[in-house]
């Protein structure tokens, strides 16, 4: 048996080792063995630090098994991409954060994976060059006053610093929480702030309102790190946190992450049916279904859990199939895709609206007005089957999203036709790129606008200030010449009064003393005192 | 021990003097000398003097991690050091000054008598000035002067509070008020945190690169020790020290943003990571400590790696200013371990910044200072990440003793993360 520990400390090590072969093997073998020991019951940690439950050795079955799939898929993939090497280190960086994350109890090793994914995901968006239009999002146009379009160096360094928005708040609020204990197990409940500063992490890893644009230009990745990113880590640790944490929760936060939620997930849907890059439909996709898993993660967990595994499975499965189309093509807008893609696209779509066996779990206990989600998802994952030709390409490459697909078919569930209403949402496929949805509602002037405004008004603010209060301060050198030229001619003053003025004042005297005879008058007077004197004793003897 | 002591202090202090003789490999061997300190452990009586008392030196577990980085990042830079002397045409005794300089880092936390501790301060002091007046860069002179003035005048006020206080010696420091107070200011001039940071980007970006990489890692970051220490003795208010820590954090990291160049970039974000130390120095849970000693260590790894690149730079490009800079994989591999792990977004220094998230009290105000000084460090550093990768692509060309320091510190705020997992254990 191999304590969790280790496993993590080898997968790590064959990231690394990755880098310098630039194969994946070190990858594959690792996500093997994980999903292999996660099947066998056989992940137990040796020390406090982790902690594996049932639920949590689930989900690192579910996250090992789709970043296998993932990591098989990569092989062909990037083999022909320039930063192999790079793409393989951080691809083993983000599994090991991620299964770090959800294993732990100790806060300061949650806080580790957690921020690992953040850096892994900047990393890997930065894996093409910016020069590489496979990395660029968005078509160039202005509107708004902005250019939409996103080098992978613009999208990392958006992505990077939004998700750190929430990473800040919840390292200060767990850092409220761990006062007691640094054991996740033994807390009690969170206090409000501690639990609205976790509440905004969650949101910002798991792109949810306001958040919501970094994943948009994350796409900038290649394929298979958004298959990742979008399935089984990163934004799943926005919800996965809340669940981890869904007990110490004040009652309000539910209610709080369920508007939110709500809200992200139409915002999502929306933006998704507007797009014309696959990627970018699929990333607003990800973020109206982690707004829906975001909504459950603290009212209905269970629901939220099912939601996890089902948009994860679907969702990696779609982004691979895109990304099949995308490569044979050369073109970020694939004009038409393998027929195995299609199959693929089209197994997503029944399992995201409820309609295969996993989708069904997922589906178990939703309301009726969940349809209309469903309907949107209907809608734009049609959009790419409908809008599409179908292109010659390999069975093969499709081999280990095909097999991710039909996992949707390993759990025992009879799906309810009242979800089949949602495949309505076909219709909406024919529609055209409505401008507010293909502008995702001028969501990213706030971050490529204003946000960078407010910062140059800030910076310059700050630096005006402190060149001010420098010029003073290196104006006191002439002032203290000043101080020092007054001294001096203080100390020269008072040396001309002592040495020059009074002994001429003396001498002066003198001279005037010496030109009126003084001394004969003094003469005249001693004589007469003499004369006094010897006539005052003279009496006094008698 | 106090054998240890002095035979470590005899061949340290032998071998840098005649370091100005005989340069580098005098120098390395007057640093491995200074590994003995780290044998002896506990508190050594050395003397008793008239006035100030006892004289004594120690080494516990609060003060290695100080100590031991000292020592090896002076060594790392040491190493570092020959290809950049050589573009700067300087004399070996340079050599000399620098092991001198390590060994007063080593005495500043060493000496438990704090007049001692002022006069390891003015050695350092002293080392640092020479070093710039005479191998610094632009206006070196008075950059010096003016370096050792802002230096002296915070010495100064620590010896004065101290000398107030009547307590010279840091077990049972006990005082208050105006001596307190000054004790206090001294330090933070030192650190150069916000209000006394006016003299730390001249200094840090116009001192010889090899200087910079322990002015600006280690230097100013000693003093933190010494608030931690002196804190429930002083009865500073450590709830407002705190806050004061993360404004400086902020202010620090917006003042990066207006840098053209990468040296003084550093400079200036010294300040802001001066700031999480005093705020990690004031965080009142038990584990404190731990938070003010990982982030003292990440920052001098990370920030010594990043001064060293900005050398390379200085060196390989003939270039410091951020729109001429280039980089290949072997320089971009060292800026993405230097500026992430100085980001604190992984590392021991996100461990070190989750410490000091223990030390927030529950006042709205402070919890959002807190954001915002996590945030903005973070952001500074990818902010200068991102200036380097904007530059492109192109061959630099590094001497390989240069860049094998440089990778080996930007690759230890990582490779310590374990140790500190252990800690935690």
């Amino acid at each position: 048996m191999v304590p969790l520990e280790l496993l993590l400390l080898l997968i790590a090590i064959a990231a690394v080792a990755d880098l310098f072969t630039r194969r994946g093997i070190g990858a594959a073998l690792a996500g093997a063995f994980t999903t292999y020991l996660a099947f066998r019951g056989e992940l137990h940690p040796a020390t406090q630090l982790l902690r594996v439950g049932d639920q949590t050795a689930q989900l690192i079955f579910f996250i090992s098994g789709v970043y296998t799939s993932i990591v098989l898929y990569s092989m062909w993939y990037v083999k022909d991409v320039e930063r192999r090497g790079w793409f393989w280190l951080w691809m083993g960086v983000f599994y090991t954060s991620m299964l770090t994350f959800v294993a732990a109890d100790h806060w300061a090793v949650l806080m580790l994976g957690w921020g690992g994914l953040d850096l892994a995901s900047w990393a890997l968006i930065l894996t093409y060059r910016d020069e590489e239009e496979a990395g660029w999002v968005g078509g160039g146009e202005v509107s708004g006053g902005l250019r939409w379009l996103w080098t992978p160096s613009a999208s990392a360094l958006r992505a990077i610093l939004t998700v750190e928005v929430g990473t800040a708040s919840l390292i200060a609020g767990l850092g409220l929480a761990a006062a007691q204990s640094p054991y996740i197990s033994h807390w009690h409940t969170l206090p409000d702030a501690a639990a609205a500063l976790v509440l905004i992490a969650a949101f910002a890893k798991a792109a949810q309102l306001p958040f919501t644009d970094w994943l948009m230009t994350a796409m900038s990745a290649p394929t298979p790190v958004s298959a990742l990113l979008h399935s089984s880590t990163m934004v799943k640790a926005g919800p996965i946190l809340l669940l981890k944490l869904g007990g110490l929760m004040p009652q309000w936060a539910g209610h709080v992450a369920f508007a939110v939620g709500v809200a992200t997930a139409l915002y999502g849907g929306l933006v998704a049916l507007g797009q014309r890059e696959p990627k970018v439909l699929l990333a607003a996709s990800t973020a109206s279904y982690l707004g829906l898993i975001t909504a459950f993660a603290l009212t209905k967990p269970e629901e939220a859990v099912a939601l996890i595994y089902a948009h994860g499975v679907a969702k990696a499965t779609l982004f691979m199939a895109v990304g099949h189309g995308i490569h044979i093509s050369h073109s970020r807008e694939p004009a038409a895709y393998p027929l195995p893609a299609k199959v693929a696209m089209a197994l997503s779509l029944l399992t995201l609206v409820g309609l295969t066996p996993l989708g069904a779990e997922a589906k178990a206990h939703a309301e009726p007005w969940l349809l209309i989600f469903s309907a949107l998802t209907a809608g734009y994952v049609g959009k790419l089957l409908a809008k599409s030709g179908t292109a010659a390409g390999g069975w093969g490459v499709a081999l280990p999203y095909l097999a991710l697909s039909l996992a949707a078919f390993a759990v025992a569930k009879m799906p309810n036709f009242f979800w089949a209403l949602a495949l309505a949402g076909l219709l909406l496929a024919k529609t055209s790129e409505y401008t507010p949805l293909y502008r995702r509602f001028w969501l990213p002037l706030a971050y490529d606008l204003i946000a960078p405004r407010l910062l140059a008004a800030l910076t310059r603010a700050v630096a005006k200030f402190d060149g001010y209060v420098d010029r003073k301060l290196m104006g006191l050198p002439s002032v203290w010449g000043s101080l020092a030229s007054t001294v001096a001619a203080l100390d020269k003053s008072i040396d001309l009064a002592l040495h020059g003025l009074l002994p001429t004042a003396v001498k002066t005297a003198s001279l005037q003393v010496a030109r009126r005879n003084f001394e004969y008058y003094l003469y005249v007077a001693g004589v007469g005192v003499g004369a006094l004197l010897v006539i005052l004793t003279w009496l006094w003897t008698r | 021990m106090s054998d240890l002591f002095l035979l470590a202090t005899a061949l340290a202090a032998a071998l840098s003097i005649a370091a100005l003789k005989a340069g580098r490999p005098a120098a390395l061997a007057a640093q491995l000398a200074m590994f003995l300190y780290l044998a002896q452990q506990g508190r050594q009586h050395l003397a008793s003097m008239p006035y100030i008392g006892d004289v004594a030196v120690s080494l516990d577990f609060y003060k290695m991690p100080f100590v031991a980085t000292s020592i090896a990042l002076g060594l790392l830079v040491t190493l570092y050091a020959p290809r950049y002397l050589e573009h700067l045409q300087a004399a070996r005794w340079y050599y000399g000054v620098h092991a001198l300089y390590v060994l007063s880092f080593v005495w500043i936390i060493l000496f438990e008598n704090l007049v001692f501790v002022f006069l390891a301060l003015e050695l350092s002091i002293i080392t640092s000035f020479l070093l710039i007046w005479y191998f610094g860069y632009g206006d070196r002179r008075r950059v010096g002067l003016l370096y050792f003035i802002w230096a002296q005048v915070g010495s100064i006020l620590f010896l004065v509070g101290v000398a107030l206080s009547g307590h010279f010696v840091a077990e049972g420091f006990k005082t208050f008020g105006l001596a307190s107070l000054l004790v206090l200011v001294g330090l933070l001039v030192k650190m150069g945190t916000a209000g006394a940071h006016f003299w730390l980007p001249y200094a840090h970006a116009e001192a010889p690169t090899p200087l910079s990489a322990l002015l600006s890692p280690v230097h100013v970051g000693l003093m933190a020790y010494w608030i931690w220490r002196l804190r429930e003795g002083a009865q500073w208010p450590l709830e407002v020290l705190y806050a004061y820590g993360l404004a400086t954090a902020i202010y620090g990291s917006f003042l990066v943003f207006r840098e053209v160049d990468i040296k003084r970039a550093l400079a200036d974000s010294t300040i802001a990571n001066m700031g999480l130390l005093v705020a990690a120095a004031a965080v009142k849970h038990p584990l404190g400590y731990f938070a003010l000693a990982l982030l003292f260590v990440g920052h001098a790894f990370a920030k010594a790696a990043g001064f060293m690149l900005s050398g390379i730079y200085i060196v390989g490009l003939h270039t410091r200013r951020f729109d001429e800079l280039r980089w290949d994989l072997k320089i971009f591999a060292v800026a993405v371990m230097a500026f992430v792990a100085l980001s604190g977004v992984f590392g021991i220094n996100l461990l070190g910044k989750i410490g000091v998230a223990l030390g927030a009290p529950h006042s709205l105000s402070v919890v959002v200072l807190l954001i915002a000084a996590l945030f903005t460090t973070a952001l500074y550093s990818f902010y200068i990440l991102n200036r380097i990768y904007k530059g492109g692509a192109g061959e630099v060309s590094v001497d390989g003793e240069m860049y094998i320091s440089t990778l080996a510190s930007a690759v230890l705020p990582y490779i310590l993360m374990p140790v500190v997992l252990l800690w935690f254990l």
